[in-house]
């Protein structure tokens, strides 16, 4: 067989997921304030087949840090496209380091794409997984940082905690947190799968109690019936709430249908306009993940031909 | 048909013009779809990538031939393979053009410009027929973002500043038919209309707004990522009304913080290019 037949061959069988980290490691070493890339989990040890998801921590100069994260969610979405609005974990427990998660669409595969952001000379930290395997170095990489004293991770995590979530934020949360129970309960990490779908409820709930100004003192669950029955709009929520609040960690995209389907009734019901607003990209969500939209309307009038 | 509130320019630009038979629309996008290997790039210039074309309609009866120009056009061999789709096209009447299938990649953009600029004065139209969509790809005029929905064909006036996009994906595939005037075609289009629920009105940008994209852009260009700062520019012709090249203006803005005279100089002609300002 000709070598550049095999060549071919190889070429064909290279997973696809290879194609997304070299997209997404050149799309963000294209600013020079970036000096390393070190990926994370089973694909920086040689495991391409069974990876759907990239993790991985940019190292950054410290003094460009604050910049480079106020920009990066338009760099990602404009060089790799996004499926739905960055997420950033408001509950993430890392106090070294900056992370976002991406949902990006290779052809019609939905792939999770989360980056840690830290000052270039300093360990990427909790949490899991740690990287496994530098694939860019630039032409600072190794030489100490410039000013030690100075990380802007502490003030920036600080801001965004202060800032907090908005409606679509939490809409958002809750659809990547979905997508995420699928993702694990088809690894057979059940429990990794039971936790994003606790996550995902309390988003939902965050996003009623917060539009439905049904604050109650703890933010948690208890206390919520009463005081969605109070009012109409939250009467009309507590039927599907409830629902989602049992709602097993989806196994299937059947049931992962399901599972969105509810979330966005009740979204609806309490937050019209965070879903409006993310009609694009909830539309594309759902049809990257096989979830059925009710029937198109034929518009009114002569039908040809 | 209910036309959008203070909308009559905007139905002057685009508009619905008539149901088409589902199962019919269902078996032209499964040929469109089984077509789209070979499909090209064409203008370049007008778009970051995802737009690609394959001619059913030219003058040369070449597919892969896909810059317009005024011509009696005939079937090309692509056609001829594609029964369902010739019967439909056939059908219409029209005298064409040029017809085309469009796909339109997730995160691509054709960004705002005017068509025809370059051909002769003469009464030409353009159809779209939605094939496959997506909520999250639509067409911008007038201040106005329209969902070209499934199930009909519609008609844009492409002379008028627009730009199309597919933000999300996935994959949007239509067929454009441009055409010229005649009496099929005032047939067909005499119930055109464009519904509320078709448009969506595009908010205004308030000065402070603009101030922070561009302040945004120049720190992307000064990270280093300039593509991404230039487009980040030209996208907020999908978010807010502007007036006409304003996405331009903003890019040449953002050089001229840059301190780079060439790219300030280099976009102020590519507005010119775009809009037909020459």
């Amino acid at each position: 067989v000709p070598v550049s037949m095999l060549d071919a061959l190889v070429q064909d069988s290279r997973p696809r997921i290879l194609t997304l980290l070299d997209n997404a490691v050149g799309s963000i070493t294209v600013a020079p304030c970036v000096t390393r890339v070190e990926l994370c989990g089973p694909l920086g040890l040689g495991d391409g087949e069974t990876a759907d998801d990239l993790t991985l921590v940019v190292s950054v100069r410290a003094g460009a840090l604050t910049d480079l994260w106020s920009v990066v969610d338009s760099v990602v979405a404009i060089e790799l496209g996004v499926i739905l609005p960055a997420w950033r974990d408001p509950r993430a427990q890392s106090t070294t380091a900056l992370e976002v998660l991406y949902l990006v669409a290779q052809d019609s595969a939905v792939r999770r794409l989360r980056l840690r952001f830290v000052p270039a000379g300093r360990p990427a930290g909790a949490p899991d997984p740690q990287p496994v395997r530098t694939v860019y170095a630039g032409l600072e990489d190794g030489q100490p940082p410039a000013d030690p004293t100075t990380d802007p991770v502490a003030a920036l995590l600080a801001a965004q905690r202060q800032r907090g979530s908005s409606g679509p934020d939490l809409l958002v949360e809750a659809l990547v947190l979905l997508h995420g129970a699928l993702v694990h309960g088809s690894r057979r990490r059940l429990l990794a799968a039971y936790d994003d779908m606790v996550r995902a409820r309390e988003a939902l709930r965050d996003l009623v109690r917060s539009s439905l100004r049904a604050n109650l003192p703890g933010g948690g669950w208890a206390g919520l019936d009463e005081a969605l029955e109070a009012t109409a709009l939250g009467h009309a929520c507590l039927g599907g709430l409830r629902r989602f609040a049992v709602t097993a960690p989806p196994a299937s995209a059947v049931e992962l249908a399901t599972a969105v389907d509810t979330c966005l009734a009740v979204a609806t019901l309490a937050a019209p306009d965070a879903v409006t607003g993310l009609t694009g990209p909830i539309d594309s969500y759902r049809r990257y993940l096989g979830i059925p939209d009710s029937p198109p309307s034929v518009p009114a009038g002569e039908v040809r031909p | 048909v209910v036309l959008v509130e203070g909308g009559s320019a905007l139905a002057q630009r685009v508009g619905r013009v008539c149901a088409l038979d589902r199962h019919c629309l269902d078996r032209v996008a499964g040929e469109a779809l089984s077509v789209g290997r070979g499909m090209v790039t064409e203008y370049g210039e007008y778009q970051n990538g995802g737009w690609q074309t394959l001619s059913l309609y030219n003058d040369s009866g070449d597919p892969a031939d896909a810059t317009i120009r005024d011509c009696e056009a005939r079937e090309t061999w692509v056609l001829e393979r594609m029964p369902e789709t010739q019967s439909l096209l056939r059908s219409l009447g029209l005298r064409y053009m040029w017809a085309r299938i469009a796909r339109l990649r997730p995160n691509s953009f054709l960004w705002e410009h005017r068509d025809y600029g370059e051909l002769a004065e003469r009464e030409r139209h353009r159809l779209h027929i939605p094939l496959c969509t997506n909520r999250s790809a639509v067409l911008v005029s007038g201040g106005a973002r329209v969902h070209l929905g499934w199930g009909g064909m519609w008609w844009l006036d492409p002379t008028y500043p627009h730009g199309a996009c597919n933000l999300t994906g996935p994959d949007r595939v239509h067929i454009i038919m441009d055409c010229y005037g005649d009496e099929a075609f005032s047939d067909l289009v005499g119930h055109v209309g464009l519904a509320e629920v078709d448009a969506h009105v595009l908010p205004q940008a308030s000065t402070a707004e603009l101030t922070e994209h561009l302040e945004s852009a120049v720190t992307m260009a000064r990270l280093g990522y300039r593509r991404a700062a230039e487009h980040a520019l030209l996208r907020l012709y999908y978010q807010y009304s502007l007036p006409e090249g304003t996405v331009y203006d903003l890019v040449a803005d953002a050089y001229r913080r840059l301190g780079e005279p060439d790219s300030v100089e280099a976009w102020s002609r590519k507005k010119k290019v775009m809009l037909g300002l020459d």
